[in-house]
């Protein structure tokens, strides 16, 4: 079988789990010899299922190698239109698969409303001019006003995933204690999943010991992708950071919010703490307090090269460029799903110890929420070779 | 890293709720229910199973251009490609 976007290949096995990927990582070559302006029109739209973060970290690499400054207006709205983003992908999540481990059918009506919304917003944020082309500033008109376009898509989250205003919802919801609260007094998909979270105790299944992903210095970064070596190729198909595999996510950016970090105190890295992440991750998105991330600090690199780092929908993703006369010499994408798919990554590890936990009639519906809950950016085949599921 | 692979609606079946695709030289289904006003002919991208906007057909024939130039078996997808 064959899947032109490539698929993950997940085994469980009684003593471990295997996990091969067979994602074209290292479709970026095709960038090599091209000019950066149809660079930068080629990968929004080979890249279309984060098109916004992919466009992002193309051009802020590819400013970095030029040695462009980045207006900070256009890049805080570039981290913007990111960040919309990632408030879809997480509603898909929500919305089409989480209903899937209650045996309820996917909400695509809401899916539907909310994707038209977010491009509602996303057209406010780029009104005016293309914030990506590199050095933008001359052509981005003044800040748009995206109030109402936001408050469109918080009022579809407050009805069908908070059933209260997102940013309320961050107000209340503080730990487990207000989190079982609203889940007792809410009737939304994401409740009622938290609920039967909580009743199956699954609270803290797939708990494991992979670390997150630290913030990762440009010199050092530079070195492992950089060059015709092979060992750049197998980084990007394979990563790890000092030796160890790591996770980017959701989880991983919101660890000290406060709900988050109780719920890690009490459960690790366990189920539940990674759906209240990507819920707190939907609400902070949404809500009118939402607050801007900092530019990434930028760093010395060789000259031609150009090196970004964006928080996309499931997590870090990398971009590095190094131009010669103007033509693109070398590119690579380092994206998220590769570390957190790793074959000794937080999936790997994590369905590992779900497999000697979960009830059996309930280890495949399990399993799956768990992997969506890390939310592979690629369909995956998960199958089983043990007799736990057979007893 | 992810791709959405372009295809074109073949069909449509009565009750509007899912498509038949032709993605290299294989059919399959697809549910519409994430777009508006799907029509046979249209060319839309698809992920995980859902078309999920129309595109152009000059846009979608560049784009599966570029994913063959990129070695993606655009031309070889079985039946769960999308």
């Amino acid at each position: 079988m064959t899947n032109p976007a490539g698929k993950l290949l997940i085994q469980v096995h009684a003593d471990g789990v295997g996990i091969a990927s067979t994602r074209p990582v290292q479709a970026a070559r095709l960038l090599v010899g091209r000019g950066t302006a149809q660079t930068l029109h080629l990968l929004p739209a080979l890249f279309s299922i984060c098109a916004s973060a992919q466009a992002t970290a193309g051009v802020t690499a590819i400013e970095q190698a030029l040695a462009l400054t980045t207006d900070p207006a256009v890049g805080a709205r570039r981290r913007q239109l990111v960040a919309v983003e990632t408030v879809r992908e997480h509603l898909w999540r929500i919305l089409l698969d989480w209903p899937r481990a209650l045996s309820e059918p996917p909400d695509t009506a809401a899916m539907a409303a909310a994707m038209a919304a977010d491009a509602a917003w996303r057209a406010t944020l780029t009104a005016g001019g293309d914030l990506l082309t590199p050095a933008a500033r001359a052509t981005v008109g003044a800040a748009p006003t995206t109030v109402p376009a936001r408050l469109q898509l918080a009022e579809l989250g407050a009805r069908w995933v908070f059933g209260l205003a997102p940013d309320t919802w961050l107000g209340q919801v503080d730990g487990l204690a207000t989190l079982v609260t609203w889940a007792e007094r809410t009737e939304t998909v994401a409740a009622r999943l938290v609920r039967r979270v909580l009743a199956a105790d699954w609270a803290g299944l797939g708990r494991c010991a992979v670390d997150a992903l630290p913030e990762l210095p440009a010199p050092d970064l530079e070195r492992h992708l950089a060059g015709a070596d092979p060992a750049a190729d197998a980084f990007v198909a394979r990563p790890n950071w000092d030796g160890q595999a790591r996770e980017t996510s959701a989880f991983t950016r919101q660890l000290a919010w406060p709900l988050v970090l109780d719920l890690t105190e009490r459960f690790g890295n366990g189920l539940l703490p990674r759906l209240a992440a990507q819920l707190t991750e939907v609400a902070r998105g949404l809500a009118a307090t939402a607050g801007e991330s900092a530019p990434p600090a930028s760093a010395p690199l060789p000259p031609g090269v150009g090196l970004a780092q964006v928080q996309a929908a499931r997590g870090l993703l990398v971009h590095r460029v190094r131009l010669a006369d103007e033509q693109i010499a070398e590119y690579r994408i380092l994206a998220p799903t590769e570390w957190n798919f790793h074959p000794q990554g937080v999936v790997a590890a994590g369905l590992s110890g779900l497999v000697q936990h979960a009830a059996p009639a309930e280890l495949e519906p399990l399993a799956r929420l768990f992997i969506t809950a890390v939310d592979p950016c690629v369909d995956f085949d998960l199958n089983f070779f043990t007799d736990r599921l057979d007893r | 890293m992810c791709l959405a692979i372009p295809a074109r609606i073949t069909a449509i079946d009565p009750t509007g709720e899912t498509a038949r695709i032709a993605l290299g030289g294989v059919t399959r289904d697809c549910s519409l229910a994430l777009i508006d006003d799907a029509a046979v002919g249209d060319y839309v991208l698809v992920h995980v199973g859902y078309a999920l906007n129309r595109i152009g057909e000059e846009e979608a024939q560049e784009t599966l251009a570029l994913m063959r130039e990129a070695g993606v078996p655009v031309d070889a997808a079985h039946e769960d490609a999308a």
